[in-house]
């Protein structure tokens, strides 16, 4: 039995600032088995499984591999002891070849002058490819390849490196169902070699499918290893969670009403790539309706939802928010009642923007009066010497110059007619020859003092419009009524370093709730975010005080909801609301989207997962290649015929279906 | 099995760091002054590293080099200090003021040169001290306001731009002088050379003979000012914010274009204002020169850099720090008295060596809080865990935890037979 051990931890325990990230585990990890290390986000099984690869050092506790205590210091370490990991996000150099990318650090090369030589992997390679049915193309660059594909260049780099123990973390977040069933095939070819595999997920129906064992975290602390045999899904999630979880999200039958949101024809063009990302996308969501965006990472649905909230430019086509409530620019109540010094702030503002552009104007015509003052004479004076020394060649070239500046000439003449008086007492004697006399600037018609709106105008015009986002900013699609939960929550969606507090109103600290006259209320905002905190269960170790960045994901992701959707948006566009979460968070957030559905809003859901995409959806829209290629009713397909749509082997007639909207 | 406590006494040089970097953030814990006094500290250590070079030059007039060095500018001539320290202060806040948006302002000597060259002529012109102020303040704001819209529009490197903007403007000044400008306002013996700023262009003095102006008062006002928005303001909200993570200001609809021009342009009137104010002092004013063959931009611009490094760019840390290096500025003329080795090169390597160790101090302090925040908020949670969590899952200490295990471990067994 001892012997059969590749790996044994034994009491790890590993402390980091504010949390016990292990706490006195013990796992073994038998020759020739799957063994699942299953557990909710912040359970601990990364930090598990970077200190078996040398990335952390525990505090305590002991390390076996293969029977023999050892210090596993650094990955090179790990190499050597022939542990390989597969990481979530693939270490991967995105313009080197697949070939490149797997002799990577082990590289083969000639004793002297180190000359690379590739070409002598090559046939092994080969021949791994070949006995685990690998489809590798290992000339095409990493950038090139589908992302199943660039796992199994992951898998062969581990494989090339001789590893016998290999560590998959998530590795079928990113894949289709096609590809995880491929790859669940291809794990279980590599037990039958005689590899040991531990494989971390939080998907409870890959572990039943192909694990032996499986270990539960929660919270840092082992719970439990037990037979994949001997229990059932519900078991699991109840030791993970540690009480019983909903793993489907009960939800009424939906009652789509009006329109929220019409794109016609949409299409954005991606400078980086030098293609269309999204071709020619039209789509509607209702009032009352989750409408799911499916697809693999990469076919436009980030795209699509950039250039709806306005991050980057749409190239044609149109979107169009409808019934937009306009007292959401004016600073009103809904009920028509201005808010204290708002009226006031507003003819303030309306007044400096009338008197900024009186500067402005006035400004530009000094400066080019200045240009026409001092840099006529040096330009002169420099051309009578050119003239000199260059003669006849350039007596031609002179005639086309001078006719061009007379026409200039004349044309600033006409620009300015009268005589200015507010800039000749600064300037020195020999600027006030007759020669270069000033001349101020024509009147423009915009001088004129506009109308300043004001609330009693609002009542002729009508409350709700439909607005055309394309021509709005980002600020302005935000206040019209998009609640945007984005995809990448620590690049766009929190400021790292700022407290909890500033991220809550990142997207409503303008309001007049929260400033005056361009001055921050301190209080309005610790008050509103306590509130915020409370409702959402947002944990933090200092509340509203707490900086974002020592947060665990989870409730980073919490806070970023409960931002968006206290807003009360008519359309919410949620982006893989739940990446990366546990079970217990993402029931929560899947019964928050729902409440916002049944509270009257549209929302946008793009997931990658299709169990999300199934669970919660009601109309699910598949993009292929930056189009959409079908639109079915998630009661009536199922995950595989979704995953045929997601690959591209089968699209549906897609005029066929927009009559169909239309009609209901 | 060893607990991390006795891990953590092994390693005596963490332990003294750790130390370190608690007494560090101790002082921060205390409001305004922490920072105050952990600044101080950075400069103890740099004249520190300053004795120590005096040592190894003249051991005998080590001692009091030091002291002339400290107490000198402020007892023989306070109000030297202040007039020195004013443009730098400017510089600093200008400095200081970028970073807050993530951008380094190298461009500032430009913009320095620029602001004093323009205000220098309009003075010279006949315009008064506020006009000269005002043009100062707008040349500089409009050399920012380059490698401001380059950065904006073009994602232009703005260390890039500014320093090659440094030499254009440079260079532009030299030809304007030499080309547009009337032979009255040049001097009459070296040509390459603006004359003195006439009376009607400096700045008024305090009524005081000691050469304190109205420039004091200025740039403590814009000192507060400064403090006040970036703490208090939905601008500096945004300008910090934009800094911080230009993504999030982008997804939150903040305009950043306008803000990174905003905040270059107002970096740069600062420095245009620090150009004007070194050469309007009432009593007497330094002169301009362009001569290129000198080939050296403004120093003073570049001083700005370190006034804002151990002011850890805050406003009203630029006011004390900018203090501080005027007194050494102002002292090291007089060191040759305690000791003939003293001479301009030993003197002036002394004064670069306080502020570089004083500058690299500041920097390393802040990576020593940073550390000991670290441990202290593990500590503070396991006090948390072991008294307040519920019964379940006890924490109190590690054997309570063995005896809570077996339940875990008779599976584990009950697998492996």
């Amino acid at each position: 039995m001892e012997e059969n051990n590749v790996i044994e931890l034994r009491h790890i325990t590993k402390s980091f600032p504010g949390i016990k990230a292990n706490d006195d585990i013990t796992l073994t990890l038998r020759k020739g088995e799957i063994h699942a290390l299953l557990g909710e986000n912040g359970a601990g099984k990364s930090t598990l499984m970077s200190i078996l690869f040398g990335m952390y050092e525990p505090d305590s506790g002991e390390i076996l591999v293969r029977g023999k205590p050892t210090k596993i210091r650094n990955p090179n370490d790990a190499t050597a002891y022939r542990i390989g990991m597969v990481h979530q996000h693939f270490k991967l150099v995105g313009c080197y070849t697949a070939l490149q990318n797997i002799i990577l650090g082990y590289e083969p090369a000639t004793k002297f002058f180190g000359f690379l030589r590739p070409k002598s992997v090559r046939k092994s390679l080969e021949e791994l490819c070949q006995k685990y049915k690998f489809h590798v193309h290992l000339d095409m660059k990493i950038d090139d390849m589908p992302v199943g594909e660039q796992q199994k260049v992951e898998i062969l780099k581990m494989l090339y490196r001789k590893n016998d123990i290999l560590i998959f973390d998530e590795p079928t977040a990113v894949l289709t169902p096609q590809e995880i069933e491929d790859l669940m095939q291809s794990m279980k070819e590599l037990v039958k070699e005689g590899k040991s595999i531990l494989f971390i997920s939080h998907k409870l129906n890959e572990i039943m499918e192909v694990a032996d064992r499986c270990t539960i975290l929660r919270k840092g602390k082992m719970i439990a290893t037990v037979n994949v045999s001997d229990t059932n899904p519900q078991e699991l999630s109840r030791m993970m969670v540690g009480r019983d979880v909903e793993l489907v999200t009960k939800k009424d039958e939906c009652h789509p009403g009006k329109d929220v949101l019409t794109i016609k024809n949409l299409t954005i063009y991606d400078g980086e790539r030098k293609k269309e990302v999204v071709k020619n996308v039209s789509l509607n969501v209702r009032q009352g309706e989750i409408v799911c965006l499916a697809g693999i990472e990469g076919n436009g649905q980030t795209e699509l939802i950039y250039g709806l909230t306005g991050i980057t430019k749409i190239k044609s086509g149109e979107a169009i928010l409808h019934d937009v409530d306009r007292y959401r620019y004016l600073d009103l109540d809904p009920e028509n009642k201005e808010k204290p010094l708002s009226k006031a702030w507003r003819y303030v503002k309306g007044n400096v923007r009338f008197g900024w552009t009186f500067i402005k104007e006035h400004v530009k015509y000094f400066f080019l009066n200045y240009v026409y003052r001092y840099c006529y004479p040096v330009l002169a004076s420099g051309w009578r010497q050119v003239k000199r020394y260059v003669g006849f060649g350039l007596d031609m070239a002179k005639f086309g110059v001078s006719f061009a500046w007379r026409k200039t000439k004349d044309f600033f003449l006409k620009l300015f007619k009268k005589e200015s008086q507010f800039v000749a007492p600064f300037l020195p004697d020999f600027a006030k020859d007759a020669k270069y006399q000033f001349i101020a600037p024509e009147t423009p018609s915009h001088y004129e003092v506009k109308t300043v709106e004001l609330p009693q105008d609002v009542d002729k015009q009508p409350r709700y419009v439909d607005v055309h986002l394309e021509n709005l900013s980002v600020r302005q699609r935000s206040i019209s009524g998009i609640s945007h939960i984005p995809e990448d929550r620590q690049k766009y969606g929190l400021a790292l370093d700022f407290t909890l507090k500033d991220n809550i109103v990142l997207q409503r600290y303008f309001e007049s709730q929260f400033q005056t006259f361009g001055f921050m209320k301190e209080k309005a905002k610790i008050d509103y975010s306590k509130r915020l905190i409370e409702q959402y269960d947002v944990r933090s170790s200092l509340g509203p005080n707490t900086i974002v960045r020592s947060m665990s994901g989870g409730n980073q992701q919490k806070a970023i909801i409960a931002r968006e959707l206290d807003r009360n948006s008519p359309l919410l566009i949620a982006v893989q609301p739940t990446r990366g979460l546990d079970v217990g968070a993402i029931e929560s957030i899947h019964r928050e989207i729902i409440r916002q559905r049944d509270a009257g809003s549209g929302v946008l859901l793009v997931s990658l997962e299709l169990d999300e995409v199934m669970n919660l959806s009601d109309r699910i829209l598949v993009m292929f290649n930056g189009e959409i290629v079908a639109q079915l009713d998630p009661k009536k397909t199922n995950v595989n015929e979704i995953g045929l749509y997601m690959s591209g082997a089968k699209r549906m007639d897609m005029s066929a279906m927009k009559e169909e909207n239309g009609n209901d | 099995m060893t607990s991390p406590e006795t891990t953590k006494k092994q390693n005596p040089v963490l332990a003294v760091l750790y130390k370190v970097g608690g007494f560090f953030h101790k002082l921060n814990g205390m409001k305004w002054y922490g920072s105050l006094v952990s600044g101080l500290i950075c400069v103890v250590l740099g004249l520190l590293a300053g004795f120590i070079i005096m040592l190894c030059v003249d051991a005998k007039a080590a001692g009091q080099g030091l002291g002339i060095l400290i107490t000198h500018a402020l007892s023989s001539n306070p109000a030297r200090v202040f007039y020195l320290a004013t443009p730098m202060m400017l510089s600093g806040l200008s400095i200081a003021f970028s970073f807050k948006l993530g951008l380094f302002n190298i461009g500032i000597t430009g913009q320095v040169t620029a602001g004093a060259f323009f205000s220098l002529v309009c003075g010279i012109a006949g315009a008064n001290w506020f006009v000269c102020l005002l043009v100062g303040m707008i040349s500089g704001g409009i050399m920012g306001l380059i490698p401001g819209f380059l950065k904006a529009k073009f994602n232009v490197n703005e260390v890039l731009s500014g320093i090659m903007l440094n030499w254009i403007i440079y260079y532009i000044i030299g030809l304007i002088g030499l080309l547009a400008l009337d032979s009255s306002f040049k001097d009459k013996n070296t040509p390459a050379e603006l004359i003195n700023m006439p009376v009607n262009g400096r700045m008024p003095s305090m009524g005081l003979t000691n050469g304190l102006s109205i420039g004091l008062i200025i740039a403590l006002v814009i000192v507060v000012i400064f403090e006040i928005i970036l703490v208090k303001t939905k601008f500096g909200f945004e300008l910090k914010l934009t800094g911080s993570n230009k993504f999030a200001a982008q997804y939150a609809g903040m305009n950043q274009t306008k803000n990174i021009v905003l905040a270059m342009m107002i970096s740069g009137a600062l420095a245009g204002i620090c150009g004007y104010m070194l050469y309007a002092n009432p009593l007497n004013p330094s002169r301009f020169h362009w001569d290129s063959s000198a080939n050296s931009l403004i120093a003073d611009g570049f001083t700005g850099i370190s006034v804002s490094l151990i002011a850890q760019n805050s406003p009203i840390g630029c006011v004390l720090s900018s203090v501080l290096l005027a007194m050494i500025d102002g002292a090291q003329s007089q060191m040759k008295n305690a000791s003939a080795m003293f001479n301009v090169h030993y003197t002036e390597l002394i004064k670069n060596i306080i502020i570089y160790v004083a500058s690299f101090s500041a920097f390393f302090c802040m990576i020593l809080r940073y550390l000991y925040e670290k441990k202290e908020e593990k500590l503070h949670k396991k006090d948390i865990n072991a008294d307040t969590l519920d019964g379940d899952d006890s924490e109190k200490s590690l054997p309570a935890e063995t005896q809570a295990a077996p339940e875990t471990k008779e599976t584990v067994s009950e697998n492996q037979q």
